[in-house]
């Protein structure tokens, strides 16, 4: 069994198929986005989940940073998609203003997720059975004013890979 | 002279079509270029033949089902360049002029598109009642499910890569057959053939009511 209340900055706690822990900062919030970020293959779908102020935009800035994306990094609420060059193509998505599910098929969510480049969605909840079946998907739920626990839950064989990766890299075990 | 105009995925292709056939024709890898290439090769083809848009006799376009983006920047230019003139506009089914090619053989002929990250588009055509029609609607699928599907004789053509081909023959234990890759290519020659056929016909659009097929599954 994991330990917690452990000096180390972060408690990861090891379950099967997720990982569960806290995030003390938005500083280590975007480290660990940029950490997850030098992992991402074409093709990756990142899904975040989490109510507003809990951190969906600072985890896309990190992953951003580690893909060496020089543009700012602004939630496209309005505009539904920004597309970033970095590594790899980012399409950052965001579905807050989508009332139903089957609204994603109006502007061609799916051409981003079968794409080239790396998805990212804000509120990909909104997106219900239309979210692809292979996904990794990051929960975030406020604390206290400056911590967030935060939940991986990877979806198919990919993310169970990725995850593995990037628990390594991230908390070395 | 018909102009054809397909973006439904990322080979494109274009066409001028009279009524002694395919007079030019390009098919190019596009990928997610299409607003930048397409209207720079419509311009091209149409001054290799010494045209100007007033001068067609109607517009074809590829329906889809294919990639989103790719079917709004076709249609959008077709019905662009057709309503200032009042030109005739004819939407044809992605998948059927991929098919139209095989239409004498005698075994069913499955069309297929690619969607992305190994995802396809496939709808099957055939002769029945001695007739050519669509036998399966368009659907969006894998390679492995779509060769558990095919438990009879049937030909392959459309976008078709080596590997994908390979494993279409070997799970079908070779019931598929697959057409040479130079024959795969969606051409928009067929579009075009297929419009003026149309057009002869006197069965053209309304090109305000002209709308691209989406194939779009929950996952």
């Amino acid at each position: 069994m994991p330990k917690r209340g452990k000096k180390s900055a972060v408690s990861p706690i090891v379950a099967a198929n997720t990982l569960d822990f806290i995030s003390h900062s938005e500083s280590q919030t975007r480290r660990l986005g940029m950490r997850l970020a030098s992992l991402l293959q074409p093709g990756d779908v990142l899904a975040l989940i989490g109510n507003l102020g809990t951190g969906k935009t600072r985890w896309i800035q990190g992953v951003c940073e580690g893909l060496h994306v020089t543009d700012p990094v602004i939630s496209p609420t309005f505009t539904l998609v920004n597309e970033y060059l970095g590594r790899l193509p980012v399409y950052h998505i965001d579905l807050y203003r989508l009332s139903t599910p089957a609204e994603v098929l109006t502007f061609g969510l799916e051409d981003y997720l079968y794409g080239s480049g790396v998805s990212l969605i804000e509120w990909a909840d909104k997106a219900g059975e239309y979210l692809p079946d292979s996904r990794l998907t990051i929960e975030l739920y406020h604390l206290e004013e400056t911590k967030r626990r935060v939940v991986l839950h990877p979806y198919g064989d990919r993310y169970m890979n990725l995850l593995t990766d990037f628990r390594k890299a991230a908390f070395a075990r | 002279m018909i102009l054809a105009i397909d973006t439904a995925t990322q080979f494109a292709g274009l066409a001028l079509y009279n009524s002694n056939g395919v007079y030019a024709e390009e098919s190019w890898f596009a990928g997610r270029n299409h607003t930048i290439e397409l209207m720079p090769r419509i311009d091209r083809m149409l001054k290799l033949a010494d045209l100007t848009v007033p001068k067609l006799t109607a517009i074809a376009v590829s329906l889809g089902p294919g990639s989103f983006t790719g079917l709004r920047i076709g249609l959008a230019a077709a019905k662009g360049m057709a309503l200032p003139h009042k030109l005739p506009v004819i939407g044809v089914p992605t998948l059927e002029f991929v098919a139209y090619p095989l239409k004498d053989s005698k075994l069913p002929v499955w069309a297929i598109a690619q969607a992305g990250r190994g995802r396809i588009l496939a709808a099957c055509y055939g002769v029945k009642e001695r007739n050519w029609q669509l036998l399966t609607e368009p659907y969006l699928t894998t390679v492995e499910s779509l060769a558990q599907q095919i438990d009879t004789p049937a030909v392959c053509i459309g976008e078709i890569d080596q590997d994908t081909a390979n494993l279409l023959q070997k799970e079908t234990r070779h019931r598929a057959q697959i057409v040479s890759p130079a024959a795969r290519i969606r051409r928009a020659g067929y579009l075009a053939e297929i419009a003026a056929e149309r057009l002869a016909a006197n069965d053209q659009d309304d090109p305000d009511a002209l709308v691209p097929i989406y194939v779009s599954s929950p996952s």
